[in-house]
């Protein structure tokens, strides 16, 4: 074996002294620290709050298992105390043209207020109208217009009857006009016989007669439409007079209430105007009457609205508030769920009314962004750009800072209709993106629009150092989450292992993880567990459980993986040695369980030109890391064993019994060991697993997943028997991720597990092989030979006989260039 | 107010509503249906085709003047016929959406003849006349056409005049001076109201109150007379009426 000892114990666990908290529950940690870690964020957020400029958007990144809207949209609210409360907002109908309603914004409040007044107005308009128009004033006034007109015409008709009568005709009306008939001597009309016996003569005479009535008639009738006229303008001008009457005292009570507002008064003018203007055609419409079309009457007026069971046609008096800010005490952070088109930019919505779709300025609703508008909102970033229209239709807002109400059936329906066109609204909004990196840095690379929106980049740490004053801040964050989750108090103990696993989370003993979904979960769980044993406290113990059993739910995979291998169906040695087969380690991630587990990996060699053959490359198994991990291999043994000769080999590396991808470059050490074992015909111990990647110097360079590769292998050898030889070999630079389960500590600590890590490949030979490595004897001299009976001198001399053979079967046949093969070839 | 009417003496199954193509007349017919409906009677809506109107042609001369156009075209016969024909339909189709709108039991009927005798025949055969009536006339008494004014005088039927733009939605009053003439007309209103719409008594004798109840606030009364009250005397009506200018019913 090697000089080189195993990792202490200590080093496999970083341990938190509950003592060194200073507390007994979190309960004393009233304030908590929700920022903790995370100044760099809050420094950006608050930054983007306050920069000016529409472009100044913010996009808050983090990984996926951090909680990443309620620490932003808790800075969100602590800015937005005290900024000035937005406007309210309304819709009111545009009374010179309805299909584009008309946007009032008025001071904080005010437009609820005059929501109500004018709901109010409506209320009492109907009866005031009601009242004045069937007035006895009214009825006689306009009765008297009308029947003066009809008066003045019958006279003239009287007048003509009169002189029909004088000149032997009556006047008579037909369906289709008037008609003089003419009369006998008794006064009556003529019977048809009567008329047929009137000789030429008398007939003649009777149209003589009659033709001057019929000019005369025509006379007086020629004047009817403009005396109809007159009465019409007559009635139209009784009827404003009647309606102003009915109508001012009710506006005055509003125009009170608003005296400072000059777009509510202007609003109240063109009201009035309306009412006196149509008010018997409002009453009729409402009625069901047959009353005359509204003027203007653009949308569709009855059926929509409250007007609590009132006239439906009112419904154009009212005012649709459609953002009040009443109750606001600053600027208001709103958080939309749900981000779709319509719940961003709002949404008009319509009635069916016998099988037509109709609406009106009342139908149209707020989104998100009229909500938010002088303050902040806060979006979903996968939700948003999962929802169609939505991520278009927000650049666009932004863009253009103003909010206009579009129906997505009027922009994307081959037919186009009349619809309504509300104001647009002027934006003053800051938006605040959430979403994980992935998708800030696609947005990045594939919208060009989006770094010109969304300049301010708040990225969450998903780490903390774990300092020696790091787990005060630490344990009052927890504190903070505890709170939050309204969940019992954790002691002192709890705490520290919920830091320990904190390190462990964050696969790294010097670092504490922030990812606060992972941490939620292990204090709910925890939480439950207490619980379950009836502590009011949740306890060290706790934590425990919570971890076993968390570990325990999510390993089925594992554990049929372990059963495949101790059953002897997955082929893994822990005792023995072999030529060319090492045991190399991988992490598998299933769900939210990570776990390591042996793999056996095999190398032949035979003559050739210095091909590696990478088995899972060949047959498209092994991914790109993982091809370049075996490429270096080839430029290492060239600097090492092809100085003074070309590498005559043909050598295959292959992950035994892998049916999945490989990547990575983890497994080039135990590549190189098993290709160096292969070429030297040197065994390597098979109670030790390896990891690490390792660069053409032969340094071994650090890999991830390093404690679930540990224990993975560990677990094979507990359960085939610790017999004190088994081991892993690590990079020295993964010592300080070390955060091992407490089975595999307590083994190193008894002596029947180790853990070496080693710095350079030679340590790592040592250590599987028990011999020296070797130097070479004189590094200037490219004929020097490495340190005899070492491994390297076995290799190096192997390498050199295998050049030979090539060159001596050149010489007779040329060299050969076939597939790997380590049959006939005796090795070193 | 004094004590109810007997409704159960009197009972209205049938309606008859004078029409022609005027909108008064038009509106007469839907006062109709409103009543018929409330009373759950049946509506006949009857049309007269005057025989003057064929006579025109007769002279040789005749020619009709356009009552709203004032042109003048011969008077034929075939025109006319036509014209005629054509109103007809229209009333029908009337007589028909309302039938149907309500659920009434309604029907159409044109004969031809002089209209106050032809409704004074239809009278004979129903429980309730409706007619239209003109407006004010010369010095504000000439408020009834020859055919209202006839059967005024002539029809013992119940008889509803229907003054321009008035409904029948309002409330009842019931003028009576204790007669058994006016107790008939009582029943008459009671059953018109078909305890929907209040009936209030009033006094034959206070005109003076007739006035004032006429003019309170609400929808336009209907007035129940007997005939022969004061007021409402063949000759006195055209008066009352051009002052109150509310439906009359007289009994």
């Amino acid at each position: 074996m090697s000089g080189l000892d195993p990792l202490d114990p200590d080093l496999l666990w970083r341990v938190c002294d509950p003592d060194s908290l200073g507390f007994q529950t979190t309960e004393e940690l009233s304030g908590g620290e929700r920022w903790v870690g995370q100044d760099r964020l809050t420094s950006a957020l608050r930054f983007g709050l306050g920069v000016q400029g529409g472009e100044y958007h913010i996009f808050a990144l983090g990984p996926r298992e951090t909680d990443k809207r309620i620490p932003v949209e808790t800075i969100l609210r602590e800015h937005s105390e005290g900024a000035p409360v937005p406007p309210d907002l309304c819709y009111v109908r545009n009374f010179e043209d309805p299909y584009r309603p008309r946007l009032l914004i008025l001071t904080p409040g005010q437009g609820a207020e005059l929501g109500r007044a004018m709901d109010e107005f409506v209320s009492e308009l109907e009866p005031a109208l009601v009242a004045a128009f069937e007035s006895e004033e009214y009825q006689n006034r306009r009765q008297a217009l009308q029947e003066a007109v009809q008066e003045e015409q019958g006279e003239e008709f009287e007048e003509l009857r009169e002189k029909a009568r004088d000149k032997g005709f009556a006047l008579i009306r037909t369906p289709g006009g008037f008609g003089f008939l003419p009369r006998g001597e008794d006064g009556d009309v003529m019977e048809e016989e009567e008329i047929r016996a009137l000789s030429e003569e008398e007939k003649s005479e009777y149209q003589e007669r009659v033709e001057g009535l019929q000019s005369e008639l025509q006379a007086i009738l020629r004047t009817v439409p403009a005396r109809q006229r007159e009465v019409h303008a007559e009635i139209r001008k009784l009827d404003r007079e009647i309606a102003t009457y009915a109508v001012s005292e009710l506006v005055e009570g509003v125009r009170k209430r608003f005296r400072d507002q000059t777009e509510v008064q202007e609003f109240l003018d063109v009201v009035q105007e309306d009412v006196v203007r149509n008010a018997r055609g409002l009453l009729q419409q409402g009625s069901g009457g047959e009353g005359p079309a509204l003027e203007g009457s653009g949308d569709d007026d009855a059926g929509a609205g409250s007007t609590g069971g009132a006239n439906p046609v009112l419904t154009r008096y009212l005012v649709n508030v459609l953002v009040s800010h009443g109750d606001s005490d600053g600027a208001p952070v709103v958080h939309e769920e749900h981000p779709t088109y319509k719940n961003l930019v709002g949404r008009i919505e319509h009635r069916s009314r016998m099988g037509a779709l109709t609406t009106n300025f009342t139908l149209i609703r707020p989104g998100a962004l009229h909500r938010a508008n002088g303050g902040t909102l806060v979006l979903d970033a996968r939700s948003l750009l999962m929802e169609p229209f939505a991520w278009e239709a927000l650049k666009r807002v932004l863009t253009t800072g103003r909010l206009k109400i579009e129906s997505m059936g009027q922009g994307y329906s081959p037919i186009s209709t009349v619809g309504l066109e509300p104001e647009p609204v002027a934006l003053d909004v800051k938006v605040v993106l959430v979403g994980e990196r992935m998708i800030y840095y696609l947005l990045c690379a594939r919208d060009p629009e989006f770094q010109s929106l969304f300049r301010v980049e708040a990225d969450f740490e998903d780490q903390m150092p774990w300092g020696d004053g790091g787990d005060g801040s630490y344990a009052r964050f927890l504190a903070a989450l505890i709170r939050e989750r309204e969940l019992r108090p954790f002691d002192a103990g709890a705490v520290a292992r919920v830091i320990e696993e904190g390190a462990r989370m964050s696969g790294d003993r010097e670092r504490l993880s922030l990812r606060t979904h992972e941490i939620e979960d292990l204090l709910q769980q925890t939480d439950h567990w207490a619980g379950e044993a009836g502590r009011e406290a949740a306890s060290r113990e706790d934590v425990e459980r919570a971890v076993e059993q968390a570990v325990y739910r999510g390993s089925r995979v594992r554990d049929r993986a372990q059963e495949q291998i101790l059953r002897d169906t997955v082929l893994i040695s822990t005792e023995g040695q072999m030529v060319g087969q090492i045991n190399g380690l991988s992490v598998m991630q299933l769900g939210k369980m990570a776990f390591g587990r042996p793999t056996r990996i095999t190398a032949r060699v035979g003559l050739g030109r210095g091909e590696i053959v990478d088995i899972e490359r060949e047959v498209e198994m092994g991914g790109p890391l993982h091809s370049k991990g075996v490429l270096i291999l080839k430029g290492l043994l060239a600097e090492r064993y092809a100085r003074k000769r070309p590498l005559s080999l043909s050598a295959s590396l292959v992950f035994e019994q892998s049916y999945g991808g490989v990547d990575g470059d983890s497994a080039s050490v135990a590549e190189l060991l098993t290709l160096l074992s292969a070429i030297g015909r040197f065994p390597l111990a098979q109670h030790l697993a390896v990891t690490g990647s390792v660069n053409q110097h032969g340094r071994v360079q650090a890999i991830g997943g390093v404690n679930q590769k540990i224990e993975g292998f560990f677990e094979i050898c507990r359960e085939r028997g610790l017999t004190g030889e088994q081991g892993v070999v690590i990079p020295q630079a993964n010592v300080k991720h070390l955060m091992l389960r407490d089975p595999v500590v307590e083994a190193v600590r008894d002596g029947l597990f180790r853990i070496w890590a080693v710095e350079w490949v030679d340590q790592a030979i040592e250590v599987f092989t028990g011999m020296p490595a070797g130097t070479r004897l004189d590094d200037d001299d490219e004929t020097g030979r490495f340190t005899e009976g070492s491994v390297n001198d076995r290799v190096d001399r192997a390498l050199e006989q295998m050049a030979e053979r090539i060159r001596a079967f050149g010489d007779s046949d040329g060299p050969g260039s076939g597939p790997a093969n380590g049959q006939g070839n005796d090795g070193a | 107010m004094g004590p109810e009417p007997d409704s159960e003496q009197v009972r209205i199954r049938r309606i008859v509503v004078g029409v022609d193509g005027s909108v008064r007349s038009r509106r007469a017919l839907q006062a109709g249906a409103e009543l018929a409906l409330r009373l759950k009677a049946e509506l006949e809506g009857l049309l007269v085709e005057e025989e003057d109107w064929y006579r025109m042609e007769s002279y040789g001369f005749g020619r009709l003047i356009g009552a709203y156009t004032g042109v003048s075209r011969p008077a034929e016969r075939p025109r006319i016929a036509r014209e005629l024909r054509s109103q007809a339909r229209r009333v029908e189709a009337l007589v028909r959406d309302l039938a149907r709108s309500r659920e009434l039991q309604a029907r159409f009927r044109s004969e031809r003849g002089r209209p106050d005798q032809v409704l004074r025949r239809a009278a004979a055969e129903a429980d309730l006349v409706i007619v239209a009536h003109l407006g004010r006339g010369r010095g504000g008494v000439r408020a009834l056409g020859t055919t209202a004014r006839a059967l005024v005088r002539e029809c013992d039927t119940p008889l509803l005049l229907l003054p321009e733009g008035r409904g029948t939605a309002g409330r009842i009053l019931w003028v009576t001076d204790g007669s058994q003439a006016s107790e008939r007309a009582g029943r008459v209103a009671k059953q018109l109201g078909a305890q929907l719409v209040p009936v209030e008594r009033v006094p034959a004798d206070d005109p003076g109150s007739l006035v004032d109840r006429v003019g309170a606030p609400g929808p336009p009364p209907m007035i129940v007379a007997a005939r022969g009250l004061p007021h409402f005397a063949p000759d006195r009506i055209a008066r009352t009426l051009a002052v109150l200018r509310v439906p009359l019913l007289l009994v």
